[in-house]
């Protein structure tokens, strides 16, 4: 525990009002964003607004009106068939081209849809409400939509005050705080899992337990594949599309991520014939298991580290509207990864594939970091007395750490593809799999794992702005197979290149060096600071992927549905979800979620920047001095961030 | 042992996906059809302007251009079509037939059954835009007794989509009309250069109108003042609210016919049924306003009051 030498009188008490003073600060500072929020003028007004739809987006991509406001619209459209679907209120109208009329339905009153050439409705609620598209209209039908803001937008001032609350309350803390010294991050509590639940434990020593996960996810990824190739060529009604970049996308971020670590790595199915080429086995363990590796090479030294994911990921993400939208190109993409992973496993010993080239890899490692589980040794000083080192070279229960790591001097989540393995091969049962606080692995090293978590955070920008946002023209850039608009393209490209590998690196290094100066202590270098300060991106890049994943999941989950019944979109039925029309889940709702998921990524950035800053200075001043400049950074990208959500 | 199950259990499990995909679509489903109805896929893909039959997937729908179908069915057969759409909402109808119009959602197939009780060709359309080759989106549909010799329908005016334009070109009104012309795909209604000859199923005037002869239609009575129009587009002059009269005859009324077909083309009309009780004619003008600027119509306007011969002796 920390000295409290100075604060000997009732420590629990004075925390209690700490935690409350800074809740309430929290809350003050929303409620002044209530109150600031601009009301517009009165409403009643009447609006006559012609809103015009092209592939992909509406002209005016943005309407602001005043609460109260009598809307009266006319749509249009300028290529094809169209929807336009106002969340909240209850409008929906199909559009064509060449025709005045169009026809409207209210979903909650009836499914018919009657031909009008006007519709109007009182906007009585405040906030931010989208209207989308809900014909499938192209390629980029799912993200085309534009934003009716209702003033006054309390929900974007509200969180913008607590945004700026939180960073005013974490002042209030360190202020507060009345530890002489601040002392390294405290140990934290630690749940032996499988000390807890013997069933866990039952599993995890079970050899079948990873095939069991990989098997059924290889069938998976063939019907993936069979469905791109030789599916429906509309994205939203082919599995491959729904069932990973919709479906698995969100379980990985929001749940198995935060909560698995990098279980998604014991499941994946990828590395599946690489290993057994490996192993010679799919389940048991060869009795020569210390000598397996023999013939196969070790991973160049210069390429050991995880650029090549960075770089990967980006090239990837470049080309997202492509690949999310396009069965074919993600069918191609996801057998590329196989056959590369297959193909390195032939030559190189351990998972190399997984760790320094899989794309998807790098930032489950980089957010593994923040999940709250762990594979630790349960007494580290046990393991550096072992003799067997059987979690490295294997032992009958099991082969020798796959992911080339030592289990027992594991001490973060990045590199560790939670196989169990070691589980299996300790002799000792040292090994285990624990719960933890959530952000408990807190130190970037390496230039590479910092930047990638500048690529993370970039591209949830660039996603917020590309998928979510209204705005025709980036769309236009990023779907560069069907437009064709080779600058835009270029643009577009060159903003996500340099925003994730210079703009945002040279705000964090700018950031290092202002903070450097502010905590006068000379012996610190600006690099120190760089590096571990990358950390708090990590907290903060988590929560804003989740924040940007839901919109994903509730806009489009009768799509999974639909596609479960229909995997290649051929018409079939096989549960009697084929049919399902697309509406989309509590749309008007989800800045409620994105809100609270955005300030608790600020928190966790901010506790965890305090605690990494007292790690490098004992002075709280000079602490909070050196993190003055990155909380503000982090606070300005959130600001973005709920503007992009919300405002 | 087990080593050896889980062996043949992975590739057991591994087979079951492409033997269950294929086992349930051509052998499953078929027979969930009546025996007796042949089954017919009709596939509609907008970047072709086309109802295809052939099989459109992930692999072939970014590049290939697919055939337009033409259904060829026996007199008395009953035929189930499926429609799938590739893309965008597409409507498929055979007004002769009075069979559909049936709307044809992306991501769920329609079916409708036709039954090939009468002989003969008939054409049919997509009748909901879907972009730029939409007005291609035609096809015949030929029905012959059994035995006879199948008929060859008449050529269809414009029966592909080149959905390469060219440049848009800037400076002659009347190139530029020409060039939106055949863009916005006004040919396959109004005929190749506005010479007519199209067919409109149950519309009053049998044909679509042509654009030959909108010189006489606006009442210009000389190419002098044809000329002069021509002069004030190219100007960019707006002929409608245009107040002193240029140098034309009888300048008030072909303004006001000037305008009033500029006022026809953007909003768009309905076309009139010769049979009232019939099906609705296949072609309708589409409202352009969202498409073609003011400008932009004038010079359409322009290019077919070019379009007209003018006789020498008047
Ligand atoms: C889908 C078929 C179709 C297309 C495409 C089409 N039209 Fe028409 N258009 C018609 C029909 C049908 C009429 C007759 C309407 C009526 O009954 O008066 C018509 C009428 C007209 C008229 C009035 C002619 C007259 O003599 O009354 C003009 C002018 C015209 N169209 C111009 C255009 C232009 C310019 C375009 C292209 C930008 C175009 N149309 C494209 C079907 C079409
Ligand atoms: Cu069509």
């Amino acid at each position: 525990m920390q000295s409290r030498s100075s604060a000997p009188a009732k420590p629990k008490a004075w925390n209690w009002f700490r935690c409350v003073t800074f809740i309430s600060v929290v809350f003050c500072c929303s409620l002044a964003g209530w109150f600031i929020a601009p009301t517009g003028d009165g409403g009643g007004a009447v609006r006559e607004i012609e809103i015009i739809s092209q592939q992909y987006g509406f002209v005016p991509h943005r309407l602001v009106v005043n609460q109260g406001d009598e809307l009266r619209l006319h749509f249009a459209s300028q290529d094809v068939v169209h929807g336009i679907f106002f969340e909240g209120y209850d409008t929906e109208a199909i559009v064509f081209p060449g025709k005045l009329d169009f026809q409207v339905r209210h979903p909650s009153v009836s499914d018919q849809y009657e031909y009008q050439t006007e519709v109007s409705f009182v906007v009585d609620q405040w906030g931010k409400f989208r209207y989308r598209c809900s014909v499938t209209c192209g390629a980029l039908h799912p993200f085309m939509q534009g934003e009716l803001v209702v003033l006054p937008n309390y929900p974007f001032w509200v969180g913008s005050g607590g945004l700026i609350g939180i960073l005013l309350g974490a002042l209030f803390w360190v202020w507060t705080d009345r530890r002489r010294e601040v002392s390294p991050a405290r140990p934290a509590w630690r749940l032996d899992l499988l000390h807890r639940f013997p069933v866990l434990n039952w599993l995890a020593r079970r050899r079948w337990i990873q095939f069991a996960l990989m098997a059924p996810g290889f069938a998976f990824f063939l019907l993936f594949l069979a469905a791109g190739f030789w599916g429906s060529p509309i994205g939203s009604r082919n599995i491959i599309i729904t069932f990973v970049w919709i479906l698995w996308w969100f379980l990985l971020i929001t749940l198995l991520l935060p909560f698995g670590s990098r279980i998604w790595c014991a499941a994946c199915p990828f590395p599946l014939f690489g290993d057994w080429y490996q192993r010679r086995r799919l389940l048991g363990v060869r009795k020569d298991v210390g000598r397996i590796w023999k013939g196969f090479k070790h991973w160049p030294k210069r390429f050991s580290n995880i650029w090549m994911q960075n770089l990967l990921f980006l090239s990837m993400c470049t080309f997202s509207a492509l690949l999310v939208t396009r069965p074919v190109v993600s069918a191609f993409v996801l057998s590329l990864i196989v056959v590369a992973a297959t193909v390195v496993a032939l030559r190189f010993r351990y998972r190399s594939f997984c760790n320094y080239v899989c794309p998807v890899s790098g930032f489950l490692s980089l957010y593994s970091m923040a999940s709250v589980v762990e594979v630790r040794p349960r007494d580290p000083v046990r393991c550096d007395s072992c003799r067997s080192k059987a979690c490295r070279v294997g032992s009958e229960k099991g082969w020798g750490c796959p992911w080339a790591q030592t289990p027992g001097r594991l001490e973060r989540n990045n590199y560790c593809g939670m196989c169990l393995e070691c589980i299996k091969t300790c002799a000792g049962e040292n090994m285990t799999v624990r719960a933890r606080p959530f952000c408990s692995d807190v130190h970037i090293e390496r230039f590479d794992e910092a930047w990638k978590a500048f690529i993370m955070i970039s591209l949830a920008l660039v996603y917020s702005v590309t998928l979510l946002g209204p705005w025709a023209t980036v769309k236009s850039w990023a779907n560069i197979s069907e437009v064709g608009d080779w600058q835009g393209f270029s643009l577009y490209a060159l903003i996500v290149w340099l925003g994730a590998l210079a703009v945002i690196p040279a705000i964090w290094a700018l950031s290092a060096w202002v903070g450097r100066a502010l905590g006068r202590e000379p012996s610190i270098s600006v690099k120190t600071l760089f590096l571990r300060y990358s950390y708090l991106l990590v907290p903060l890049g988590l929560c804003a992927w989740v924040a940007f994943s839901f919109p994903l999941i509730l806009v489009n989950f009768t799509h999974i549905l639909a596609t479960a019944s229909d995997p290649m979109g051929w018409g079939w039925d096989l549960l009697g979800t084929a049919g399902i029309s697309w509406s989309p889940l509590w749309p008007e709702y989800m800045v409620y979620i994105q809100i609270p998921i955005l300030l608790l990524g600020l928190l966790f950035a901010l506790k965890r920047g305090y605690g990494l800053a007292g790690e490098l200075y004992r002075d709280r001043w000079k602490a909070l001095g050196s993190l003055i400049p990155v909380s503000s950074s982090c606070v300005v990208i959130l600001l973005v961030f709920l503007a992009l959500f919300a405002g | 042992m087990k080593e050896r199950f889980a062996r043949l259990g992975l590739i057991f499990l591994l087979g079951c996906v492409p033997v269950g995909v294929a086992g349930y679509e051509c052998l499953y489903r078929p027979s969930t059809y009546p025996s007796e109805l042949r089954v017919i896929d009709l596939t509609g893909v907008a970047n072709s302007g086309t109802w295809t039959l052939e099989p459109v997937d992930g692999l072939n729908y970014w590049w290939k251009q697919f055939e337009p179908a033409t259904l060829r069915l026996t007199l008395g057969e009953r035929v189930l079509l499926r429609f799938h759409s590739a893309d965008v909402y597409h409507q498929f109808y055979i007004p002769a037939l009075d069979f559909g119009p049936f709307s044809v959602k992306p991501g769920t197939v329609t079916e409708a059954e036709l039954n090939a009780s009468q002989a003969g060709a008939f054409e049919y359309y997509c009748t909901y835009m879907c972009g730029g080759c939409h007005f291609y989106m035609r096809g015949w549909v030929i029905v012959t007794p059994e035995g006879e010799e199948p008929i060859e329908p008449d050529p269809i005016q414009c029966p592909i989509c080149l959905p390469d334009f060219g440049e848009r070109p800037t400076g002659d009104s009347v190139a530029l009309g020409e060039f939106l012309y055949r863009q916005s795909g006004c040919g396959t209604c109004h005929g190749i250069e506005g010479e007519g000859g199209v067919a409109n199923y149950n519309y009053v005037n049998d044909e679509v109108p042509s654009h030959d002869e909108t010189a006489t239609k606006i009442f210009l009575r000389s190419e002098e003042d044809a000329e002069v129009l021509l002069g004030l587009i190219e100007e960019g002059i707006d002929i409608g609210s245009l107040e002193d009269s240029p140098d034309i005859g009888g300048f008030a009324i072909v303004r006001a016919r000037f305008q009033a077909a500029v006022d026809l083309i953007q909003q768009g009309k309905n076309a009139a049924r010769m049979d009232l009780e019939g099906p609705e004619p296949p072609l309708q003008m589409p409202m352009w306003k969202y498409k073609l600027s003011n400008q932009d119509t004038a010079a359409i306007m322009g290019y077919f009051v070019s379009l007209y011969e003018w006789d020498e002796d008047e």
